[in-house]
């Protein structure tokens, strides 16, 4: 991949309007810290990107190298290197890691890759994760920590080397120490060839990484793209400053108490997710 | 693998107008196999005695096996073609072992009738069936287990994968005579559902006279979970590839039950010929 351009890209999901005209271009070389608060769109901007069929494209484009990547499949956008480490990697019963991995790696080669070679690299990537082995052997996610999920996660991108990669709040729910793994582990895929979009909520994953550019998601819409710079200002004020200085009123999640489809579990869930912030 | 219809020491087998009856007098390490034959066949596990046994071929015969004090039947089924209806009764007697790893590949349709009765304390019957029902088959599993004394316990957990138009049932019944205290009844049942125009029924019951059992029930219909589709493919697995993967996880609970890895290596090279 040399540019990623998404062009007043607008996203609805059940009919629900999220993304509302991003217009973001990423080049190889880049790595951006995409910033916003929680629900206005980040994670349904990397999952469209990745294509999940969860999301309707209503409007936009986005082109990679000038190809439409909404009319390729999932596995295609994989095998161009695209690759998403999910905010919520999915538990799936029944399939061994190791297995998954090595399907997947051949996905990306033209002739299988030898036993030899493909225990020599799960060894190294899992090593640089501090994954044991033996988790290798266990159905893909399943009864993982959550920072098991996310150094899986990690390990999958060090085995596919992609050139596009999307990291989806990769930092939470991780110890001291695997932090510090993750962000040895992009470090030492950061290079001319590749682009790195990451999201996060936190600085100190970003003064690990050492972003080139950072850019705010507000309302399904990017609102502001500049420097480094950006990271520090909203980790000490927050984003209410963004508000007054661009006129722009931030929605906060919204909690519909009039639903009665939803019930006392879902509002509860919504009311945590409200606390969080 | 040995034939349990060859000649053999351990083996006494006798012919009458009702069929073979075949009595295993002592325990075999290795497998035996029991081939299509055309008759109605009795098997009889003396006390105390442990075989192992495949069946890869349906018969219209009866199949009747009884499992004497103590004994075990480890029974695997590698079902590749099937035409007719099976019917099976299966007595457990007191302290006796019935374990069942069924594994059901075939393309066509069939209708499959168990009925194992749990007689003595004890008596244990664990049956882990995976069918995969592909393009028009219709298939029935009609798996029934019947507690008639005290401490007997059945277990069933039905894997179901449904593709095309074909459809799929789990029916039959767990029953819990009156008096069978302390009975252990299980049933899980799971469909998954690939197409449109297929037909999923995870519907046994169970069926409970007496009060002082445990007992449980668990039933589920779904489709592939989008997610995890969507997990693989972004890994760059192909839709198809992806499917069969998960299928192949969706059915393998059954694995730890087929006593051979030969077996085993079959059951999931088949999974994957078959999706
Ligand atoms: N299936 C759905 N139906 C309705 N709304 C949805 C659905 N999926 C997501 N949303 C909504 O889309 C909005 C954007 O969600 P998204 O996950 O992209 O936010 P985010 O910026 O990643 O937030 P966070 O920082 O909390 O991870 C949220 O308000 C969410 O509730
Ligand atoms: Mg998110």
């Amino acid at each position: 991949m040399k540019t990623l351009t998404i062009n007043n890209l607008h996203v609805a999901v059940e009919g629900k309007e999220i993304l509302k005209g991003v217009n973001l271009t990423l080049h190889a070389g880049e790595s951006i810290a995409l910033l916003g608060p929680n629900g206005h769109g980040k994670s349904t901007l990397l999952s469209v990107i990745m294509g999940h069929p969860k999301y309707q494209i209503t409007e936009g484009t986005i082109l990679l190298d000038g190809e439409n990547v909404s009319k390729m499949k999932v596995d295609e956008r994989s095998k161009k290197g695209l690759f998403l480490a999910m905010q919520y990697p999915s538990e799936v019963p029944g399939v061994v890691n190791i297995d998954f991995l090595k399907a997947a790696m051949n996905a990306h080669r033209d002739t299988p890759i030898k036993l030899f070679e493909f225990y020599k690299e799960m060894e190294n990537a899992s090593k640089k994760m501090s994954i044991p082995m033996d988790m290798a052997t266990r159905y893909l996610n399943e009864g993982f920590s959550g920072g098991e999920k996310k150094r899986n996660e990690i390990l999958q991108m060090l085995l596919l080397k992609p050139s596009l990669a999307m990291l989806d709040e990769i930092d939470s729910g991780l110890d001291v120490d695997a932090l510090g793994m993750v962000s040895e582990a992009i470090k030492e895929m950061q290079d001319e060839s590749r682009a790195f979009l990451v999201v996060s909520h936190y600085a100190r994953l970003y003064h690990l990484i050492h972003p080139t550019r950072a850019v705010v998601m507000i309302n399904g819409k990017i609102v502001l793209d500049g420097d480094p710079s950006l990271i520090e200002r909203i980790d000490h004020e927050g984003y209410e400053w963004i508000q007054e200085e661009l006129g722009i009123q931030i929605k906060k999640d919204e909690v519909n108490m009039n639903s009665t489809s939803i019930g006392t579990c879902a509002i509860k869930e919504s009311l945590n997710k409200e606390g969080k912030k | 693998m040995k034939s349990i219809l060859d000649e053999n020491i351990s083996l006494k087998h006798e012919k009458d107008e009702n069929g073979i009856k075949i009595t295993v007098l002592s325990s075999f390490d290795e497998p035996l196999f029991l081939p299509l034959i055309n008759e109605d066949i009795t098997l009889i596990l003396n006390p105390h005695v442990s075989l192992k046994l495949l069946e890869k071929e349906i018969s219209s015969n009866q199949r009747k096996y009884i499992l004497k004090e103590g004994a075990t039947l480890k029974h695997n089924f590698l079902i590749l073609n099937a035409e007719h209806e099976e019917n099976r009764e299966i007595e457990i007697e007191k302290n006796a072992t019935w374990e069942v790893g069924y594994g059901d590949f075939s393309y066509s349709s069939y209708h499959s009738i168990m009925h194992c009765y749990l007689k003595g304390e004890g008596a244990m019957g664990s049956f882990h069936l995976a069918s995969l029902a592909r393009n028009d088959a219709k298939k029935i599993f009609d798996i029934n287990f019947t507690h008639e004394v005290s401490l007997t316990e059945s277990i069933m957990e039905n894997y179901g994968v449904i593709r095309d138009e074909a459809s799929l049932s789990f029916i039959g019944i767990g029953h819990i005579k009156r008096g069978a205290k302390k009975a252990k009844a299980k049933q899980a049942t799971k469909i998954m559902v690939f197409d449109k125009k297929c037909n999923a029924s995870a519907s046994p019951i169970l069926k409970i006279d007496e009060n002082d059992v445990l007992a449980s029930h668990a039933a589920a219909e779904g489709r592939i979970n989008e997610e995890h589709l969507f997990y693989l493919m972004s890994r760059g697995l192909k839709e198809e590839e992806a499917k069969k993967i998960i299928t192949l996880g969706y059915l393998n609970p059954i694995l730890p039950f087929m006593f051979d890895d030969e077996i085993k290596k079959e059951v999931e090279s088949i999974i994957l010929e078959r999706m």
